[in-house]
Formats: C-alpha cells, structure tokens, sequence
C-alpha cells in the first residue's frame, strides 16, 4: 500500500512557522499536525487544502504518495 | 488582563470524565447502603443521608463540567479517535452481554438459593460503570495517540 509522504515540516521551515501555529491557522490540534508530518495520519481533503493555502501552494506539492512521480 | 483557560488535553480530560463515571457509580451504591442503613429511621436522618448524596453528585457534576469547558479543540483527528472508542465500546458491550447470558444459563434449571434485589440504585450505578469505561476506551485511544507524537516536546519551527 503506497504511503503518504507530505512536504508540510519543509515549508514550516521555509515560513518560519512553528506546527502550534499552523495548527492555530488550520484550527486542528498540535498532535494532528504531527502525526501528519510524521506521516501517521490522512487527513482530509479540506484539511489538506486549508494547509496548502496557508503555504500558498498546491495539495500535490505538500503531499504525495510514495512511488509517485511527482516527488 | 485575563489569562486564557489552560486546554485539557483529551487524554486528561476523558480519565477524569471516567473517573467521574467511577464516583457517580460509588455515590448510587452509597446511597443503596445509605438508603438500607436508615431504614425505619427518623425523617431527619434520611433526610441528611439524600443531601449528602445530592451534595456529592453537584461536587462531581461541577467536576465534570469545569473540564469538559477545558478540552482542546475537537478536530477530524479527535472524532476519528471518538469512532474507534464507539466501535470498542460497542464490541465491550456485546461481550459483557455474552458473558452475562452464559451466567444466567448456569443457573437454569437449578434450586436457587440465592435472590438478586433489582434496586433503581444499582442500575443507575452499572450505567455510570459502563460510563466510566467507556471513557477509559477513549482514554486508551488518545494516549495512543500522544506516545505516536512523542518525541516532538518541543514546538519545534
């Protein structure tokens, strides 16, 4: 089964944004956003999109499946 | 300035929402061993034991509701935890169901010599018992949680 792999630690980085405040942004809990980029969890699509418009990019672009060409 | 109410996390906050469960279910089974004690007493006394146990019950009751104003936020992570805890629940109930039928099934047939008084009490206190474990389910599950998220202390940037 392929696994989730998500891009969300790189662009906190790239923000300077820590995951309480994205956690805050996108009105989940902290732990959400680390099982996410731990890669523990799926989220949903409106939770996926909520956190590629707080990056200002794509859903592809912060998550992938293992395997895919775009990664 | 006022200071933000500290947030409960869920694991926190369902082991004392079973714990709540826990002395719900021990103030019904005081109030049975309360209620036989002052059998044919003074009004007065009977009258005391009942406001002790409403006294208890407020105690609890603010308990419960002071914490339940604390929890974190409810995301799609925590309902998804609040599914599997219902899943387990149910699977805990048709097991207790089962083992209870095959109880009884060893007393069909047989001289019974022993009675069980069905008193309002011990029913009220059985729910509060499954109202605890419940919690305890949902407990179990969040703390998995929280262990697959350790090592991440510190809000990291």
């Amino acid at each position: 089964m392929p696994e989730l792999k998500t891009r969300i630690r790189e662009f906190r980085a790239k923000t300077g944004m820590t995951q309480g405040e994205l956690a805050d942004r996108v009105d989940v809990r902290r732990e959400t956003i680390i099982r996410l980029e731990k890669g523990l969890y799926n989220p949903s699509l409106k939770l996926a999109m909520d956190i590629a418009a707080v990056f200002g990019t794509t859903v592809e672009m912060l998550f992938s499946f293992s395997g895919d060409s775009a990664e | 300035m006022k200071q933000p109410i500290q947030k409960l996390s869920y694991r926190r906050l369902y082991f004392r929402h079973a714990l709540v469960g826990l002395f719900m279910a021990a103030i019904w089974g005081g109030y049975y061993a309360l209620d036989k004690l002052t059998e044919g007493s003074r009004i007065l006394i009977r009258f005391l034991a009942f406001a002790l146990m409403i006294a208890a019950v407020f105690v609890t009751m603010t308990f419960f509701l002071v914490n339940a104003a604390r929890r974190d936020r409810e995301d799609e992570l925590a309902r998804e935890n609040i599914a599997k805890t219902n899943s387990g629940f149910i699977r805990f109930l048709a097991f207790a169901g089962f083992v209870l039928f095959m109880v009884c099934t060893c007393f069909v047939g047989k001289p019974q010599k022993i009675t069980v008084e069905i008193h309002y009490a011990w029913i009220a206190s059985v729910i509060y018992l499954f109202f605890a474990v419940y919690y305890f389910i949902a407990m179990y599950y969040e703390a998995k949680t929280e262990a697959q998220c350790a090592g991440e202390e510190q809000d990291d940037a």
